[in-house]
């Protein structure tokens, strides 16, 4: 390999761009970086040799401050970070938690670390607010409670739900479930919360009426990260370019009139189902995906398959994708085929389905793109299987075209192993 | 004791933060690649600089202090994943291009960035910093707290690793005679 070519390869890394973020998503990032600034503890950078001296020095200057301190009580610490969304968080030192939404309809934190105060601010309807802490999932409207990262949860003001193990348990001001009980500076700074919010009430007009929302524990769904596409042409397979972030908000509020909007074509309705799920929004893909025309094309098969995994739905999400491989073409095909077999063999275990697709879209042939991937997919399906006679060929393959491959060392292995027989 | 830092001014350390994220993230995807670190590396990188901020005196421009500082996290994620899969690695940005080429172009990073993981981290951190970020020796010395002479010098070793471990690879053989012609076509035009 020539200078030249290193070169080409850094260009080509340094046109390769971030994966766009939306504007929640920057929001979320940010804030949870403020948030971590404020409470966790620096990592300390490595003390030199020269710096021992001096700690020394200050070690024994500590041991006389410690003892003349002690004779004084100190003062308790509790620190406050006030959210965006209008919440303020109350911890004590050392206390953690992250951040996993913070949007006004949705904000979600768990504390990873000591107990945390919250006095979360109104909550209306179509909004929530949920904590996670050990087992517990507390879902809040408009209250001061507490949450250790144990799972204890305490009630200062307002109700809360704990959802845990399947069971629900709603908690009045006063009440505490799981074991434990809050530090005595921060049932103070509950307290005084709730003493604030009680006046705050009296003081103020009626509220609008607030519900609460019953959370059932579920796995979350790993968003899947796909690039975001808006339909730039008018032919029958779009040309794809990035859109911008602000297109990935979420949707305005509709207008007090309605006006008839045209029908969308269906090039805008492949477009707007592949924001849905840069957006997240997995259900609402799938709807578009129900009322696009069928057959389905493959790249609705594929936006198809994206929300299908998101949503946990794997076997659907890989049955999809091996649809896709066989009306797509090209190295499309190779990708989704590459794909569904991945999704079979690593998360459903069906090698039978695996191979099949691996090897009617030609995945790992010479020539094919995927094929060193392809390869090892179907070389560890061979020998789980017991099948290791077929796989010994492939894995001399393997050597021979991937000579510095990542798998090399094992598929020297297996050729040894089956040589020596 | 860990007690709660004093921001100097939570909306102008908020907005200064929301300015650097898009330099931070581009920073990163060259250092690291995009993998699936991207997103705690960003925070990380970002949680140092809110802790910098109130240290910031303006002696240098405070867009080379943050870069400085996701050089240093990027060390730290230098020792985590090994592996890169093609779906973590981007889309180079040329809508124009076909899909097929678009893929070709992917696998292509996939395969440097592969062969990056396997250099020490010195040598990697040379490569990004001046192969793919376009620093000059110096500049890159600067940012990752070395000497210009060391940065070259970790620079060849880097490059000759990179050629090494790439060479004789099938796929990319094609993909960069493909890319060359069409360099050479394009400087050929009027």
């Amino acid at each position: 390999m020539t200078s030249r070519t290193v070169d080409q390869l850094a260009q080509l890394a340094r046109k390769a761009d971030a994966p766009a973020l939306d504007d929640t998503a920057s929001r979320r990032l940010v804030d949870a970086a403020i948030a971590r600034a404020r409470f966790e503890p620096e990592v300390a950078p490595r003390p030199s040799p020269l710096r021992w001296a001096a700690a020394g020095a200050l070690a024994a200057a500590a041991v006389i401050a410690i003892v003349v301190l002690r004779a004084q009580p100190t003062p308790p610490v509790t620190m406050h970070v006030a959210l965006p969304t209008g919440d303020t968080l109350t911890g004590t030192a050392g206390a953690r938690f992250a951040i996993a939404e913070l949007t006004p309809a949705s904000r979600k934190l768990r504390v990873e670390d000591g107990t945390i105060v919250f006095d979360v601010a109104h909550v209306v309807a179509g909004q929530r607010f949920e904590v996670t802490a050990g087992d517990a999932t507390v879902v809040a409207t408009g209250t001061v409670f507490s949450v250790s990262s144990r799972g204890h949860v305490h009630v200062y003001e307002g109700s809360v739900e704990v959802s845990r193990a399947g069971h629900v348990e709603r908690l009045a001001a006063g009440a505490s479930s799981g074991a434990g009980e809050d530090p005595r500076e921060l049932r103070d700074a509950g307290e005084t919360a709730a003493r604030a919010r009680a006046q705050l009430h009296v003081a103020s007009a009626p509220q609008a009426p607030v519900t609460t929302t019953r959370v059932v524990l579920v796995p979350m769904p790993v968003p899947v990260q796909v690039p975001v596409y808006v339909v730039a042409s008018h032919g029958t397979e779009p040309a794809a370019v990035p859109v911008p972030a602000s297109a990935a908000a979420p949707v305005a509020v509709p207008a007090a009139v309605p006006v008839p909007a045209p029908a969308p074509a269906a090039d805008d309705g492949l477009a707007l189902a592949r924001a849905d799920i840069a957006a997240g929004r997995y259900q609402a893909a799938l709807d578009k995906v129900t009322a696009a025309p069928h057959p389905l094309s493959g790249a609705w098969l594929l936006v198809d398959a994206d929300a299908l995994r998101a949503l946990g739905k794997k076997r659907d999400a890989a049955d999809a994708l091996a649809s896709a491989a066989a009306v797509l073409d090209g190295t499309a095909q190779t990708e989704a085929a590459y794909s569904a077999a991945y999704l079979r063999w690593h998360e459903l275990h069906d090698a039978a389905g695996a191979l099949s697709v691996l090897t009617s879209a030609d995945v790992d042939v010479p020539g094919s793109l995927f094929e060193e991937r392809g390869l090892v997919l179907h070389i560890a399906i061979l020998v789980a299987t017991d099948r290791r006679e077929e796989a010994r060929p492939l894995a001399q393959r393997y050597l021979d075209h991937f000579p510095h491959g990542d798998q090399r060392v094992q598929m020297l292995a297996l050729t040894r192993h089956d040589a020596s027989k | 004791m860990n007690t709660a830092r004093p921001l100097p001014d939570a909306d102008a350390t908020r907005d200064t933060l929301r300015a650097l994220l898009p330099h931070v993230r581009r920073w990163l995807v060259r250092l690291l690649g995009r993998s699936p670190d991207l997103d705690d590396a960003t925070q990380d990188a970002l949680t140092e600089i809110a802790r910098f901020l109130p240290r910031f005196e303006g002696r240098s421009k405070l867009e080379t202090a943050a870069h400085k500082i996701t050089v240093r996290v990027a060390y730290r994620y230098f020792r985590t994943r090994k592996e890169v899969a093609l779906e973590a690695v981007p889309e180079p940005i040329d809508p124009e291009t076909a899909a097929d080429e678009r893929l070709l172009a992917r696998e292509a990073l996939a395969r440097l960035q592969r062969a990056l993981r396997r250099l020490p981290a010195k040598r990697r951190m040379a490569f990004a910093l001046c192969a793919i970020e376009g620093k000059t020796p110096t500049e890159a010395a600067e940012l990752a707290g070395t000497t210009a002479v060391a940065m070259r010098c970790r620079l060849v070793w880097a490059r000759r690793e990179v050629a090494r471990l790439l060479d004789k690879d099938p796929y990319l053989a094609p993909y960069l005679e493909r890319a060359a012609q069409h360099a050479d076509a394009q400087e050929d035009e009027p």
